[in-house]
């Protein structure tokens, strides 16, 4: 009979930027049928807390799954550790609705900030099978947390990149090319941006302006992941849906972000306190 | 050899209402051997066994009863098994006021004989004798069969089916095995080590178990046919919170029942940073609802912490749904209830954060189709609750992720699943379903027995008929 759960086996872990880390595993069962936009819930051991984390690659054949994360506290802090050949306590998904891209030709727009340089990556190859001509505008704090931009300029018609401290790339935010690729005009079908809930809160207000259709991948809290719990909710046109069955891709336009600012700093203190106690666990 | 009827039933040793609510520990100790054969005692051995059609199973109770008389307990427990997978689980939370000894005929003129602590006693003391160890599992045809969601419901058939020789793969979103029984249930009312113990005996007869696999996302209940599976049975619960839909509920501090207690009891904040979900400070709580969700979110919120737990229920104590006794104990505990209110706006305190609750005062009207009577607000009569927390229970829906990614799959006009009364078959040939996803939140017990005849009409269908050649 086939093997009880699979092994989720760590097939690499390496550190790409400063407190980045791009973590692979072994996870048939995702890596088969998972698409751009979706993401796993994911969990280090079986302390850890359950994290969503955006699938940033897979590949069919071996079988595995790559996810780019930030350590921001305790939980990421645990993935971080994992080494080759660790198992990985529990991963489920693909989750989330797949991102719905106009179908070519015309030109796209994909936004990455900070660990959205990742994330728009499986965004990219998907418009880009889909026939669009996408421009890519990667931003970063300063050049120690840049990471996949070769790959990011590979996959891309255009590829623009800046930080805020002038590092690498053009001293500017993201918003600057964005505008300049917005006035240049063409027939730009979509502009997909994930990062920092600001930066996709400034972008959203800037494409607003020129009526460009806009997408953002919203990350509220979750428990669950599967429509279960309603930690996610988030207000969309001025009603609640559930980030993790309803998104968590929405059009830009209509999210409330300040609502979302809000919500995400409900744990700030708590984080802090399991950041600072002692580490006990399997993994580690 | 006539006894003397003893009136009363025998009483439970619970812990002490000061010392539990400080922590986690199970409130009921359960019967001693000695109080087990007292409480026996008191059945009147009926011919026409009234409560046996009142248990959702059919446990046949006066035989497991007159076994414990003779001291008999591997021989009670077994006659349970036959009809009960889950004893240790059921026996601790079944309504029993409800079921089995609501129709008890010893109930008419005294009180029922309490069915369910003895249920309790015989499961938890065939563990000690290790009788709870055999293996019953019986070779079989080896046919696969698919079980989505691994509740109450979705245990019992992969334990009937197992039983019956069948090669049953269970599927479930969450990393733990038990549906509502380990991410809602609280601990202090039904320790995780039951649970685990039981689902150690479904691995043992050969059932296995692929957690992280989110049906209608990770597979389709269609790809799950084409990877050999022969029969689905779908025992997804009802696991979407309803809101209620005021002004404020998007305040931080608003949680549902499912969020509050998944965080507690499924990921074990009350062990944080040990374990390392957070649960925020909690002094001021508001819970809403009367159900078993209210009382258990009530109740956590205490052991969690909380200084002061407000229950506010719509209606009066009488039309509370929850189980008697999580009512008596919610009360001892200090839960303090506000019945006939109804909160109608979350207040903020600008920051994001709420600070405390509006509620509608509330009188009984007419009674509705269900036969309570209705809650009618007092137009411009309000309370208001200064609470930095506020936890809603007032019910579920069915989860939309399966359902939406299986066409062909009939709903009902609730949105739950339709299914050809007797079979237990959907709409779609050779998937079945049962439990909360069929009848909307129920109990434990209702969801098992839907479980196991479900079970039966695939093993009659895979075994007597080869459904896969006749039914194309
Ligand atoms: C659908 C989705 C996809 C995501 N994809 C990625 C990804 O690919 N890479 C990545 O690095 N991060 C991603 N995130 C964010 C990631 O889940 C959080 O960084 C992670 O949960 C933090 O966990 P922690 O225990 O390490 O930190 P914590 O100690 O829990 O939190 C540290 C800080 O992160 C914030 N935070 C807590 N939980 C979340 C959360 N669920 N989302 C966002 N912020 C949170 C807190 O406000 C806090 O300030 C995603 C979030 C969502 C909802
Ligand atoms: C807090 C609380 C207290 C309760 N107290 C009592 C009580 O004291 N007595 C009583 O009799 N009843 C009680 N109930 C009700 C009882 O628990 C439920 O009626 C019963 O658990 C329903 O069983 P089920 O098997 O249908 O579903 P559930 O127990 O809900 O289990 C469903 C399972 O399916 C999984 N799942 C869902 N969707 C998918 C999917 N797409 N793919 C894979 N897996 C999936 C879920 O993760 C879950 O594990 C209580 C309920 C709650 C919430
Ligand atoms: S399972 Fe529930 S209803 Fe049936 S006998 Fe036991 S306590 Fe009573
Ligand atoms: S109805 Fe009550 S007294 Fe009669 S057999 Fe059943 S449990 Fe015993
Ligand atoms: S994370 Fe629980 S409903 Fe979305």
């Amino acid at each position: 009979m086939k093997k009880e759960t699979e092994a989720l086996e760590v097939l690499s872990n390496e550190r790409l930027a400063e407190d980045v880390f791009a973590l692979s595993f072994r996870a048939p069962y995702i890596a088969e049928v998972a698409r751009a936009g979706q993401f796993v819930m994911i969990m280090a051991c079986e302390k850890s807390e359950r994290i969503p984390l955006t699938i940033a690659d897979r590949d069919k054949e071996t079988g595995s799954v790559t996810l780019v994360f930030k350590v921001m506290g305790r939980s990421s802090s645990d993935l971080s550790f994992m080494k080759k050949g660790d198992s990985l306590f529990y991963a489920a998904g693909p989750l989330g609705k797949p991102a719905v891209f106009p179908d070519g030709p015309g030109r796209a727009i994909a936004v990455g900030g900070g660990i959205g340089l990742a994330l728009i990556f499986p965004v990219i190859k998907e418009m880009t099978a889909k026939g669009l001509s996408v421009s890519t505008i990667a931003g970063v704090r300063e050049n120690k947390f840049l990471f996949w931009d070769d790959r990011l300029r590979a996959g891309s018609e255009k590829f623009c990149l800046t930080s805020d401290d002038g590092s690498c790339g053009e001293k500017d935010f993201v918003t600057g090319p964005l505008k300049r690729e917005l006035e240049a005009g063409g027939d730009i079908k979509i502009v997909y941006a994930v990062g920092p809930v600001i930066m996709m809160k400034t972008v959203a207000d800037l494409t607003r302006t020129y009526g460009v259709a806009t997408m953002v991948s919203l990350n509220p809290i979750m428990v669950d992941g599967t429509g279960m719990c309603g930690s996610c909710r988030v207000n969309i046109a001025g009603k609640t849906r559930f980030a993790c069955v309803d998104g968590p891709d929405f059009d830009a336009h209509e999210v409330d972000f300040n609502e979302l600012i809000s919500r995400l700093s409900l744990y700030k203190d708590k984080e802090e306190e399991a950041s600072r106690a002692p580490h006990k666990c399997r993994c580690l | 050899m006539p006894v003397p009827l003893i009136k009363k039933k025998t009483p439970m040793s619970f812990l002490d209402a000061g010392e539990r609510k400080t922590n986690f520990n199970e409130v009921a100790l359960g019967y001693t051997k000695e109080e087990a054969l007292r409480e026996a005692s008191r059945c009147l051995m009926c011919p026409n066994k009234p409560c046996v059609a009142g248990c959702p199973v059919g446990i046949e109770i006066p035989a497991f009863i007159k076994l414990i008389t003779e001291e008999r307990f591997e021989e009670a427990y077994e006659k349970i098994k036959e009809k009960n997978f889950l004893p240790a689980v059921c026996g601790r939370v079944c309504p029993q006021e409800k079921q089995c000894a609501a129709v008890c005929t010893m109930g008419i003129k005294n009180e029922p004989v309490a069915i369910g602590r003895l249920e309790r006693f015989v499961a938890d003391y065939a563990e000690t004798l290790g009788a709870d160890k055999k293996n019953s599992a019986r070779a079989g045809s080896g046919r696969k069969v698919a079980i989505v969601g691994s509740g109450p419901a979705g245990l019992t058939a992969a334990g009937e089916l197992a039983r019956e020789g069948l090669a049953v793969s269970v599927f479930e979103s969450s990393h733990e095995a038990g549906g509502v029984l380990i991410y809602g249930i609280p601990e202090f009312r039904l320790p995780k080590k039951v649970i685990k113990k039981e689902i150690a005996q479904l691995r043992d007869m050969g059932v296995e178990f692929n957690f992280g696999h989110v049906i209608g996302r990770t597979k389709t209940l269609k790809e799950l046919f084409d990877a050999g599976f022969e029969a689905i049975f779908i025992g997804a619960g009802a696991g979407l919170p309803r809101f209620m839909e005021i002004p404020g509920e998007d305040l931080n501090g608003v949680y549902s029942a499912n969020e509050f207690l998944t965080r507690i009891n499924l990921m074990k904040a009350y062990r944080f940073p040990e374990y390392v979900t957070p649960m925020k400070n909690l002094k001021n709580v508001v819970v809403v609802g009367g159900g078993n969700v209210a009382m258990d979110s009530a109740r956590c919120a205490l052991r969690m912490g909380a200084e002061h737990v407000y229950c506010v229920y719509r209606r009066t104590r009488d039309e509370m749904p929850a189980r008697a006794e999580e009512v008596e104990h919610a009360f001892e505990e200090g839960v303090d209830f506000r019945f006939l209110s109804n909160p109608d706006l979350v207040e903020a305190d600008g920051k994001g954060f709420m600070k405390g609750v509006r509620c509608l005062r509330m009188e009984l009207g007419e009674p509705d189709e269900s036969g309570r009577r209705s809650p009618v607000p007092l137009e411009g009569q309000y309370d208001f609750i200064e609470a930095d927390t506020l936890v809603v229970a007032i019910g579920v829906s069915a989860n939309p992720l399966l359902l939406e990614t299986s066409p062909g799959l009939k709903l009902n006009r609730r949105g739950y699943i339709e299914i050809k009364r007797g079979t237990f078959e959907t709409s779609i040939k050779n998937i079945y379903a049962a439990g909360d996803i069929v009848s909307g939140a129920a109990t434990v017990i209702s969801a098992m027995g839907g479980g196991k005849r479900a079970a039966r009409e695939i093993v009659k269908c895979l075994t007597e008929h080869n459904i896969s050649d006749e039914r194309k």
